[in-house]
């Protein structure tokens, strides 16, 4: 290097303003933390407005399948994610290999539902407007507890972190939402339900490096 | 810590970075970030993903942005009129003179005398190009160190 000196006061102001500093606790406990807010923060508006057939509902395997999935998927990304956010932290390949197959049952099982050819545009959009605004307005706890959260450490790849907790912020909305819906049907789900987590999660990974690069020293 | 990571940094920096003054900047905005994102280190797992994960980043960050100055003007945002650290900023110039020399002075004849960027590179003995791409990176590094 062309000037030592020059390197010795940048580390000699470095160190000066050394403050000490939290570290970040482990990702799996930091998840926890996130899971137990939020799934307060979702059952409690949604114990408001279940749906009648719930219980019923909650003994069909493939309604099982598809919710359990979905938890199974949005919460290893979750963890993925917050892992990720430490530099040089891998979010683990199998974490987010078996996410992604839960994401494909969820996708799987979603396909398998019947189509209701007696909507008119007006009654499809009624119905719905109810599931999509319950979807966004529910996610926003979720997604902002998990972005203050990966916001603590410091996202090499931030659209990455932020794709990943953009599936497991609405991912879990989505179960949330699903538990209060009594349309179980193909066009409905599709454009109210899983709409919704595909726009949110791109938006999410779009507006991560706005929020997630505040450690960069620009 | 800083100080003993120096050779394997800049061995690794090496690697990816021909250019002198790029490794110099790549350099010293890793030790930057590597302050920054301290918190982030687990002394129970390896030192070294760590360390050269934000390396890497402060690498491809610094080759983004090289690509995008070509359409930017660089030194839109310096101020035009002349200061005088020494009298009420004792904090900048010890940050001035952490810089490189080529970046100190680029700032200095630029914000500081205000000579206009086409003196200031034609006393430096450059491109005013150049100037602005020394200037703009010691703006960076300033506003980081000062917490701008």
């Amino acid at each position: 290097m062309q000037d030592p000196s020059w390197q010795r006061t940048l580390i000699d102001r470095l160190v000066a303003d050394a403050q000490p500093v939290r570290r970040l606790w482990r990702p799996e406990i930091r998840l926890l933390l996130w899971l137990g807010v939020v799934v307060l923060g979702l059952i409690l508006p949604a114990a408001e407005v279940l749906r009648a057939d719930l219980s019923l509902r909650l003994r069909a395997p493939g309604f099982l399948l598809e919710e359990g999935a979905m938890v199974v998927g949005a919460t290893l990304l979750g963890l993925a994610a917050l892992r990720a956010a430490v530099p040089g932290r891998d979010p683990g390949r199998s974490t987010v290999l078996v996410a992604l197959a839960a994401l494909v049952v969820v996708g799987v099982m979603l396909l398998s539902q019947p189509v209701h050819h007696g909507w008119t545009a007006e009654t499809f959009v009624d119905v719905g407007m109810r599931c999509l605004v319950r979807s966004f307005v529910w996610a926003a706890l979720p997604l902002a507890l998990l972005l203050v959260a990966l916001r603590r450490g410091a996202a090499v790849a931030p659209w990455r972190v932020g794709a990943m907790a953009g599936v497991a912020a609405w991912g879990l909305t989505f179960v949330a939402v699903r538990m209060c819906c009594q349309t179980d049907e193909l066009l409905h789900l599709g454009v109210f339900h899983a709409l919704p987590l595909v726009v949110g999660t791109a938006a999410t990974a779009g507006l991560a490096p706005l929020v997630l690069g505040s450690w960069h020293a620009r | 810590m800083l100080e003993d990571i120096g050779p394997l940094l800049l061995g690794w920096l090496r690697r990816w970075l021909a250019d002198s003054a790029d490794l110099a900047d790549v350099y010293q905005d890793t030790l930057v970030h590597l302050h920054r994102a301290r918190h982030t280190y687990d002394p129970a797992r390896p030192f070294e993903p760590w360390l050269f994960a934000i390396a890497r980043h402060c690498a491809a960050d610094h080759g983004r942005r090289r690509h995008q100055r070509r359409w930017e003007v660089l030194v839109d945002d310096l101020p035009e009129v002349a200061a005088e650290p020494e009298q009420d900023r004792p904090a900048l110039v010890e940050a001035l003179q952490s810089l490189p020399r080529p970046q100190r002075e680029a700032f200095s004849m630029l914000k500081l005398e205000g000579l206009s960027v086409g003196a200031a590179a034609s006393r430096a003995g450059v491109t005013p190009g150049a100037l602005k791409v020394r200037a703009h990176r010691a703006y960076k590094t300033l506003k980081g160190l000062l917490g701008g």
